[in-house]
């Protein structure tokens, strides 16, 4: 995993249960019973970053279940990932981000405006 | 010793196995016999059943042997408090292993029903949650011991697998297998065959086109034990390639797993059948307790996730698929029979599965629609991925180590080696043996 230690860091003073596993080529950071936005149900999920090109995806964010309380999204992920069933919403990252900045664009997807 | 009730499945990848058999043939100074440890990642499953996958070996040292000329090999207490260590440090079964260097199924002698319980506790003393136990090799077979928490006795695996090409695989079965007269037309598959395909396993995902014919063929070699994914009813628009099934199911709408169950049944009504009616993702412990994996699915997604999980529990998955494309010069048919063997090359080692087309796949999601499918070419990949399983357990060729990407031409009607498989890398680039058994988090 090409990550540097200061955005691990920087990603663990939001959660600090951060952990990491390889499947398929694919880096994954599991980062559990992470808070959700305002309105969210459930409120706190596990959720798996993939912060790899995946699926067309410059990084992709999974929860363990859809989520509901947000805006109407295009989950159009289904996968299952190191022994789980995950879901994902269909939602475009930047190249070049750090672990924090790719983590809160992706819960940008479940903000209401 | 007894035969467990639930199932107990033990799979060696062939790398380690070969690790093993080259180990324990090695002479020592003074013991007749060489031992090592082997240790596992295992996973119960919900109904007590144990998969025992084993990643890591470890000779015993020389200077670990004891000498004594009443037995083939004793070792010293250090040797076994090294393997208790590797127990206890790592969360994981461990093994007792050593070799009878003869060919067929080995037995325990007295020595070893002596001497081995006990070296079995002491590992089971380090982690009782796990099972541990005892692997005798001989030149081509295994016998395995298993301490299960809960059970008094030891038990003896159900089946017991060395995952290479081809397969070595052993049952609990003391008696020969004997070929009926049903199957004496194919009796040169070996003596052991059809004891092999009433024991094994199979798991199929899709059983459309092509997954419709590997149940009939599956079925006319022999094969009993049969699990069926697929949530799917028959339409109209299937009846051109959907094999076994009737127009009347139209109108029924049969799900396609019922008329698989059907066609198998008319075939061998002995055949145990399971169907699940959901994504296998949703039922992942039925695949994962089979021996060999077919994948009959669309997506390159469905295949990618279906490789990733048989590389965690070592299966054998072979996959077939073909396609109709069209273009300025006319329609073009093409397709693959691919075999994806844990630790050898994967699919995308082999470049059948790259970014670019999930990307592409994805970026067409729901938009898919009716794409242009016909019976020939999937019995034609069928018909060559049977022949690939059937050698896969039974060896009946005598080829070894083969790789298998197979690329179909349907405009010239010709199925040949791909030419991928010259440019491979010697290991897998993306499944590591490491990532074997339940999947394990560093915490960062």
């Amino acid at each position: 995993m090409k990550f540097s230690e200061e955005e691990i860091n920087d990603l663990k003073a939001i959660i600090p249960s951060v952990s990491y596993a390889n499947e398929g080529g694919y880096d994954y950071l599991l980062l559990e019973q992470l808070n959700l936005p305002d309105g969210c149900q459930p409120s706190v999920m596990d959720v798996l970053l993939c912060p790899n090109q995946r699926d067309g995806y410059q990084s992709r964010l999974f929860f363990a279940s859809q989520v509901a309380g947000g805006p109407t999204r295009n989950w159009n992920g289904n996968i299952r990932a190191l022994g789980r069933n995950w879901y994902a919403i269909s939602w475009a990252t930047s190249p070049g981000l750090n672990l924090v900045e790719m983590l809160a664009i992706h819960l940008k997807a479940l903000r209401n405006p | 010793m007894k035969k467990n009730q639930n199932i107990i499945k033990l799979r060696l990848p062939g790398s380690l196995y070969q690790q093993i058999l080259a180990d324990l043939k090695r002479p020592h100074a003074f013991a007749y016999e060489r031992v090592g440890f082997a240790f596992a990642q295992s996973t119960l499953l919900a109904n007590q059943s144990w998969l025992i996958n084993f990643t890591e070996y470890k000779p015993v040292e020389d200077q670990h042997y004891i000498e004594d000329d009443t037995v083939g090999a004793r070792i010293g207490g250090t040797a076994i408090r090294n393997a208790m260590q590797t127990v206890m440090n790592k969360n994981c079964s461990g093994f007792h292993v050593h070799l009878h260097n003869h060919k067929g199924q080995p037995w325990p002698s007295g020595d070893d029903k002596e001497g081995l319980p006990g070296i079995i506790e002491s590992l089971a003393n380090c982690d009782p949650n796990q099972p541990h136990g005892v692997l005798i090799l001989s030149k081509n077979s295994f016998y395995a011991w298993v301490e299960i928490k809960g059970e008094i006795q030891l038990v003896m695996p159900e089946i017991i697998t060395a995952i290479q090409y081809p397969m070595v695989i052993q049952f609990h079965e003391r008696n020969k297998p004997s070929i009926n007269n049903l199957l004496s037309r194919q009796s040169f598959l070996g003596e052991r065959s059809a004891a092999i395909f009433e024991h094994i396993k199979v798991v199929l995902v899709g059983l459309g086109g092509g997954g419709s014919h590997l149940v009939q063929q599956l079925a006319h070699l022999g094969v009993l034990h049969f699990t069926l994914f697929d949530f799917d009813r028959i339409e109209d628009s299937n009846l051109n390639r959907l094999v076994g099934a009737h127009y009347a199911d139209i109108k029924k709408r049969t799900l396609k797993t019922e008329i698989a169950k059907r066609l198998i049944l008319s075939i061998n009504p002995k055949a145990e059948v399971q169907i699940i009616i959901s994504r296998w993702q949703d039922n992942a412990q039925a695949l994962q307790v089979g021996d060999v994996v077919f994948g009959c699915v669309d997506t390159y997604e469905d295949r990618s996730q279906l490789e990733a999980e048989c590389r965690r529990y070592l299966l054998p998955y072979i996959d077939i698929g073909m396609d109709v494309h069209q273009s300025d010069e006319g329609f073009q048919m093409s397709g693959q029979l691919i075999l994806s063997m844990p630790g050898q090359p994967c699919m995308r080692c082999m470049g059948f599965i790259t970014e670019d087309k999930l990307a592409k796949e994805a970026a067409k999601y729901g938009k898919v629609g009716g794409r242009p499918q016909v019976i020939w070419p999937n019995g034609l990949l069928a018909s060559s991925a049977i022949g690939i399983f059937t050698d896969l357990v039974t060896g009946w060729s005598g080829q070894k180590d083969r790789l298998v990407y197979m690329a179909y031409d349907g405009n010239s009607g010709t199925i040949q080696k791909h030419v991928r498989l010259d440019y491979l890398p010697p290991t897998c680039q993306h499944y590591d043996i490491t990532q074997v058994g339940p999947p394990k988090f560093k915490k960062l």
